[in-house]
């Protein structure tokens, strides 16, 4: 392990012990350097938020890691395996060192109580020793910080907006630091203006923080533009890892590029898009159950 | 065939606030005209008020001012008017997974709207029509899904199962509002093109609500954006996204992911 590596995921196996026995992620391996952010992409059902829940050991039954370990090497110069931790060990560290923020994170605030309550909980959990006044401006650093008004304190989530409430969930988030960020398709229920706006504040709060970012979506084309490293993920297993220009200007596995292929793009050509197509000329026009099978399996082979 | 008019539509709510009210203009002056075979996208933020147009369409609202016009005469909400409206004007909802009901099978789904519209078939006849429907939007084999519960599809094949049903009573215009953005992104692209080749098959006019301004501008033909309420501009797919005029068209434009521009930063040429 480099000294720059924060995070690193060994060969980590979860499954779902359900009717048959599902594996949600098979032997999977990565390592999160210091202050970058990575990408993990893949189509729902893959296993990207199985793994981010394994990753901060969320995962309840009947999900069970099956094998491998996960390592966080602290900015202070140690290492903890992830799974050598229980009880108030883990519990203490999961929002400290590690913190994430939720998918449907606008809907994950809790609709009777105040955004300060809220806010006050992570200190007087994790840092007992503050006194009611400090934490009462440190939540309004926090919010601040991710550009709300102060006042908002007061405010209930339902008085916020949609971008309002990702924001005060992403402070929530970075309220004690964590050297980790997991983001669970943080921007997927906003619309463009709003998801912009989002992912221009967390570029800017990793340069001010210097934390790493695992972010999760399945939109791809947003992923190529802000992370260092993509992760694309299928069926449990990383099919591809590379750079985030390297994967889209020379993709290598066929599932990328079916991947790459459906997205059209805003002001290039029209992707998989047949439109305007010569009547007669349309076998490829919808994707049925047979040829995304036929796809499944060659790229089951490449893999 | 059916054109489809808005003239100067507006539409306004009161909000109540203690005893005074105000009136809020969910929709302003908006006039744009829906053509058999043509697309045309609707673009904006939400809160907008794209939904609302969709649901003056869908005569769930009327119009505060202006008028709707079908075939040049203006939109009846009784009698048989009415009824000939709705045969002609159907929807796609945005959830497949909140827009069928659980305790039907699909082809009772699709029976329904076949046995309204057409009262004089007899039971082989819609069960005909109910397979036809399938195999239109290649639910294939149509015996089987016919039989299925909503449960055992995937969110793609439910999104199929809608636009089958609201093909089934024959309609001129279809109203698609956000049909893929509930979708896995893999699967998108398939259903925006049965949908486009049933358009094609039909000479269906198809109004396509979306906040995806890519997939807006290869799917439609026009492009209206829609900015808290008033249509601040209209135009050829392709000018719109590519040789915006209004500033906030440029704003969304600039928000939508795109690749490419890091890489023109980064300087690398793509090629691909």
């Amino acid at each position: 392990m480099t000294p720059d590596t924060v995070l690193s995921i060994e060969n980590l196996s979860i499954d779902y012990l359900a009717e048959t026995t599902v594996h949600a992620v098979r032997e999977v391996s990565l390592t999160l350097q210091r202050g970058e952010i990575l990408g993990l992409a893949g189509e729902s059902g893959c296993g990207k938020s199985t793994l981010a829940y394994g990753i901060t050991r969320l995962l309840k039954p009947p999900a069970l890691i099956t094998g491998g370990r996960v390592v966080f090497s602290s900015r202070e110069g140690y290492d903890i395996d992830l799974s050598s931790l229980a009880g108030e060990d883990l519990r203490a560290f999961r929002w400290d060192k590690i913190a994430m923020v939720f998918q449907g994170a606008m809907n994950s605030l809790n609709p009777v109580l105040r955004i300060s309550e809220q806010l006050e909980d992570v200190f007087i959990t994790h840092r007992p020793e503050l006194g009611k006044a400090e934490r009462r401006a440190r939540c309004g650093e926090l919010l601040e910080r991710v550009g709300v008004d102060r006042d908002r304190l007061r405010a209930y989530p339902h008085e916020l907006s949609g971008g309002m409430r990702q924001r005060v969930m992403i402070a929530m988030a970075l309220a004690l630091e964590p050297q980790v960020l997991i983001m669970d398709e943080p921007t997927t229920a906003l619309d463009v203006v709003v998801q912009r706006e989002i992912l221009r504040e967390i570029t800017r709060l990793r340069s001010e923080l210097g934390f790493a970012v695992i972010f999760i979506t399945h939109d791809l084309p947003l992923l190529l533009e802000i992370s260092d490293r993509i992760a694309v993920m299928r069926a449990g297993l990383i099919v591809e890892l590379g750079d985030a220009v390297t994967l889209y200007t020379k993709p290598e596995h066929p599932y990328t590029r079916r991947l790459l292929s459906s997205f059209p793009s805003l002001t290039g050509r029209r992707g998989g898009f047949v439109r305007n197509a010569v009547p007669g000329d349309d076998i490829a026009l919808d994707e049925t159950e047979q040829t995304v099978e036929a796809a499944n399996a060659e790229e089951m082979e490449a893999l | 065939m059916t054109v489809l008019e808005m003239r100067d539509v507006v539409k306004e709510y009161r909000l109540r606030n203690g005893l005074r009210t105000t009136p809020l203009r969910a929709v302003d002056k908006v006039s744009f005209e829906l053509q058999p075979g043509r697309t045309i996208a609707l673009v904006g933020q939400s809160g907008s008020g794209k939904s609302t147009i969709a649901k003056l369409l869908m005569q769930l609202e009327r119009p505060t001012f202006g008028a709707i016009l079908v075939n040049g005469e203006p939109m009846r909400y009784r009698g048989a008017g009415a009824a000939a409206y709705r045969k002609a004007v159907q929807m796609v909802f945005q959830d497949p997974f909140a827009s069928l009901n659980p305790y039907h099978t699909i082809g009772h789904h699709l029976a329904r709207p076949v046995r309204l519209h057409h009262p004089d078939f007899n039971g082989a006849q819609v069960n005909e029509r109910v397979l036809d429907l399938l195999r239109r939007v290649r639910l294939e084999p149509v015996e089987e899904f016919a039989r299925r519960k909503p449960h055992e599809l995937s969110g793609g094949q439910r999104q199929r199962v809608a636009i089958a049903r609201a093909l089934a009573p024959e309609p001129a215009i279809l109203v698609a509002d956000e049909p893929v953005s509930m979708l896995d992104v893999s699967i998108r692209l398939g259903v925006l093109n049965l949908l486009a080749t049933l358009q094609r098959e039909e000479n269906l006019g198809v109004l396509y609500i979306t906040h995806d301004l890519a997939t807006a501008r290869h799917f439609s033909d026009e492009i209206m954006v829609l900015l808290r309420g008033e249509v601040v501009e209209h135009g050829p797919a392709d000018d719109v996204i590519l040789h915006p005029q209004h500033e906030y068209t440029q704003l969304l434009a600039q928000a939508a992911p795109a690749p490419e521009r890091r890489l023109t930063e980064l300087g690398v040429v793509p090629h691909r």
